[in-house]
């Protein structure tokens, strides 16, 4: 109970912090959002415009106000509307969110099977095939930017062989592609960490007893030393959300996948403030889901942490 | 053999460059010759001075990165493990507030509305991954402080400051540098990737990102053009893993083996 007490006042408090933090910002921008405003509707930056905006904006307030009013809004769900394209921001979210979450999502968890199953293969054999398979895609992915790796997918697959079409029709294939490069970068260092993990808990006591009294070797690692491990890869698997996004950002903007990070790219050209500042708080609502339901994962998998 | 590669790249980046401001439109898509070691590309514009000037700029942005979140997240991390709960607390709550915005999104953010070359991209970088190195530093100093030697020291009446920077430091300083080689390799891909996407970073100043986007559609019919940039990358990210990864970790064999 005073866990979960904790763990909800920390995340509140990160929430206000970077709220706090991209208000600030968006205040420092060398542009300001009213001549941003009128800049965008090709009106002149005459004084009285200046002035009518910025009452309109409800930017001559104390700042104190404008970021109550601000956050009070978002979260009774009134996220503004694009200074572009005068569209409500929420309802380009909902329809942006899935092609991004199920590249996150999706790359993640394939990323996380496959780095248990090589895992467990490397952690067996050293320096068996898995082993190095493991090792290859783990230097693999610290070394080879994922642009590079889509922008010859591209064009070997799409102009050299017209094999598969990634900017026209309903972009599935693009999906795909991406979700399956995720799942690629994920898996090379998550593979490493359940080997790691594996080889750590083979030099424990309980495994050297099973394995002596005569249990199959391969059913005491999968079955008993099972629950350690996946401690270690759910760990590392919610460090590696982190770096999703950015990685999505990357991939969404390489193969045009009209997803979240994509939109922000494209409303950064315009400095399209509202945007953004719904995106970062967006990607923190994002972090907490994603650290609640790790966190109750690893506490149902760790009877330790339970109190 | 790691020495005699730098020395290698020193020597190479003492090698006279030309203008990468001068096109030469006459002189377009030439090979290797020795007046263009890598020969030049679609403007005419010599491809070795290019990526020696990326080069530099990557540097400068992998050097700032790494110094500035090693130094902070190091002291950061090592002190919140030897004191009481409230400063713990604090130090925790801002290696969270680093981490959770991904950093290649808050450069990307921020080069976008300041527009900003190498320094600033360091910068930024240096201070999202503060939080990685807080968390290492402190983990490793956790561990560290069980052991019987700390203890000692504490009971002869060394200070904190001297228990902290003779004798921890040392001790997790190997650890923290297979970190920061993992780090320095992320950051060289991630600067790539801001410059690749390119918002509010000069289109003519020749990082390698954006040499590539630049290049991108020479893929097959000048393959040289992507392939410099690219593998410029790929040996930089190699080389920082290999740098301070030592390949001589224990693998002790267990039952199992």
């Amino acid at each position: 109970m005073k866990q979960t007490a904790a763990f909800l006042c920390r995340w509140a408090l990160l929430f206000f912090l970077t709220s706090i933090l991209v208000f600030v910002l968006v205040r420092m921008m060398p542009v300001t959002p009213e001549e941003q405003w009128l800049t965008a509707y090709k009106l002149p930056h005459s004084e009285e415009n200046l002035a009518y905006v910025r009452e309109q904006m409800g930017l001559d307030k104390p700042l104190p106000v404008q970021y109550a009013r601000w956050i009070t809004r978002f979260l009774s769900g009134d996220w503004g509307l694009s200074l572009v394209s005068r569209v409500d921001i929420r309802s380009q979210f909902v329809r942006k969110l899935p092609p991004s979450l199920s590249i996150g999502l999706l790359g993640t968890l394939l990323g996380a099977g496959t780095g248990l199953a090589l895992g467990y293969g490397a952690a067996f054999r050293r320096r068996g095939v898995c082993d190095r398979l493991s090792s290859f895609l783990s230097v693999f992915s610290q070394s080879v930017p994922a642009f590079l790796l889509s922008l010859l997918i591209i064009q070997l697959l799409s102009v050299q062989l017209k094999a598969v079409r990634f900017f026209t029709g309903d972009g599935r294939y693009a999906l795909l592609t991406a979700i399956l490069l995720t799942a690629l970068y994920a898996a090379g260092a998550l593979s490493r960490v359940v080997r790691n993990a594996c080889r750590e808990e083979m030099d424990k006591t309980y495994v050297k007893f099973a394995v002596s009294m005569g249990f199959p070797k391969r059913k005491v690692l999968r079955s008993y030393a099972l629950k350690p491990v996946l401690c270690k890869l759910t760990a590392a698997v919610s460090a590696s959300f982190a770096w999703v996004f950015g990685g999505s950002a990357i991939l969404e903007f390489a193969f045009g996948i009209p997803g979240i990070s994509y939109f922000l790219i494209d409303s950064m050209k315009a400095r399209d403030y509202n945007v953004l500042q719904t995106y970062i708080l967006v990607v923190v609502i994002w972090m907490f889901l994603v650290h609640l339901v790790l966190g109750l994962l690893l506490r149902a998998l760790d009877a330790r942490g339970r109190t | 053999m790691k020495q005699k590669i730098a020395a290698a790249l020193f020597l190479l980046a003492l090698l006279p460059r030309a203008d990468i401001l001068r096109t030469d439109v006459l002189h377009a898509f030439q090979d290797c010759s020795p007046e263009h070691l890598l020969g030049t590309d679609n403007l005419g514009r010599d491809v070795y001075s290019l990526l020696a000037e990326g080069a530099f700029r990557t540097l400068t942005v992998v050097g700032l990165a790494s110094s500035l979140s090693l130094t902070a997240g190091t002291l950061l991390g090592m002190t919140a493990a030897c004191s009481g709960r409230t400063v713990k607390s604090l130090i925790q709550l801002f290696a969270d507030l680093t981490l959770i915005v991904p950093s290649f999104i808050s450069a990307l953010i921020l080069s976008a509305l300041f527009g900003f070359g190498p320094v600033g991209a360091g910068l930024v970088f240096g201070i999202g991954n503060i939080g990685g190195y807080v968390h290492q530093a402190q983990s490793l100093t956790q561990r560290l402080k069980t052991r019987g030697f700390l203890e000692a020291e504490t009971v002869l009446g060394a200070g904190t400051a001297r228990v902290i920077f003779a004798h921890i430091l040392p001790n997790i300083c190997r650890q923290l540098l297979i970190y920061l080689g993992n780090k320095a390799s992320s950051v060289t891909l991630q600067y790539a990737g801001l410059a690749f996407i390119g918002l509010g970073t000069d289109v003519t100043s020749p990082d390698w990102g954006t040499l590539l986007y630049q290049y991108r559609s020479y893929l097959f019919t000048c393959p040289r053009l992507v392939l410099c940039p690219a593998a410029a990358i790929c040996l930089l990210a190699l080389w920082f893993h290999v740098l301070f990864d030592s390949r001589a970790q224990k693998d002790e064999g267990t039952i199992y083996d």
